[in-house]
């Protein structure tokens, strides 16, 4: 088959060079571009490459920051909160709570000191101000539920 | 292509992290499970051997299956029969605390179920109770037992 070939890269076409040359400058169209277009299409061109880059490289940073960030919460989550198998619970609660809270003071935090609080209210005797457990002034029955969590809430607390 | 790396390594560290953050506890829910669970009732008695009880605190813990709790009730006598104190968020598989108290006059002095664990069990499991505090209306603490039973939900 020796059809023509519309491909103008073709190397197999009937036409004689000459006549190919000649149909080539007929639609050859010679526009003349301004150097300060050029310049300014090039500028463009620049600005625009420019600030791509500038994103990337935002990106990129952000990508590293945020790398780093996890591969430091890993690190402290399995070289330092790893040992400890339970909720951090008695970080949570404070200390000087509990010491408050032991209205019988042997050391422990349990129901027979929200019994204390609670009988003492029941029979209208006079109350420990040191009692008022949740500070609001005064010493009632929110303290004495207060102090009845502490004591069942001890089960959250690692073993001793 | 070659900023793939960039965007995919935090991403990856991210998902890491996710998993290094879970909670050991919430491992031992994706084990596989030995049998379909079911729900059941911990009847917990107090014996005050004769002495009135005023309060008590019992630590109670299953051993040996997935357990989850879902309520604790009061017990059958009055001055117990309201829900006792209890930490919702407690893991029984560890332990659970459970505490009441009465200030009346009008309370147990035999063998009475104080207290009633609902859970839900998967397996065979173990219950152990221990006795932390037995007291009379003094708030001295007494000489007394515990025992546990379990029973079907109604």
């Amino acid at each position: 088959m020796a059809g023509f070939d519309p491909n103008p890269d073709a190397t197999d076409q009937d036409l004689p060079p000459r006549l190919r040359d000649a149909i080539a400058r007929m639609h050859r169209v010679e526009v003349p571009v301004p150097v300060e277009l050029d310049q300014t299409i090039l500028a463009d061109a620049k600005r625009s490459f420019l600030g791509r880059r500038r994103a990337w490289m935002l990106i990129g940073r952000l990508s590293i920051g945020i790398a780093t960030a996890a591969l430091v919460a890993i690190a402290v989550r399995v070289f330092v909160a790893a040992p400890s198998s339970h909720p951090p619970t008695a970080m949570v609660q404070p200390p000087k709570l509990y010491q408050i809270a032991d209205v019988n003071h042997d050391g422990r935090v349990d129901i027979l000191d929200a019994y204390i609080v609670a009988r003492t209210i029941a029979r209208h005797e006079p109350l420990d101000p040191a009692w008022d457990i949740n500070g609001d002034g005064v010493v009632d029955q929110k303290d004495v539920d207060l102090i009845a969590t502490l004591a069942v809430r001890a089960a959250r607390e690692p073993p001793q | 292509m070659t900023r793939a790396p960039i965007i995919l390594l935090p991403v990856l560290l991210l998902v890491l992290l996710g998993g290094a953050l879970d909670d050991p506890h919430d491992s031992v829910a994706t084990q596989p499970l030995m049998s379909s669970p079911r729900f059941a009732a911990v009847n917990v008695y107090i014996d005050p051997g004769g002495e009135p009880l005023a309060a008590y605190q019992f630590e109670l813990t299953g051993q040996g299956a997935e357990v989850k709790l879902v309520g604790v009730e009061g017990g059958e006598h009055q001055a117990f029969a309201d829900a006792p104190y209890y930490d919702p968020k407690a893991n029984l598989r560890n332990r659970i605390i459970v505490a009441a108290f009465n200030t009346g006059e009008n309370l147990p002095h035999r063998q009475t179920r104080v207290a009633t664990v609902m859970v839900e069990v998967t397996g065979p499991v173990r219950w152990l109770a221990s006795l932390d505090v037995a007291a009379a209306p003094d708030a001295k603490h007494t000489d007394a037992a515990i025992s546990v039973s379990e029973g079907a939900v109604q």
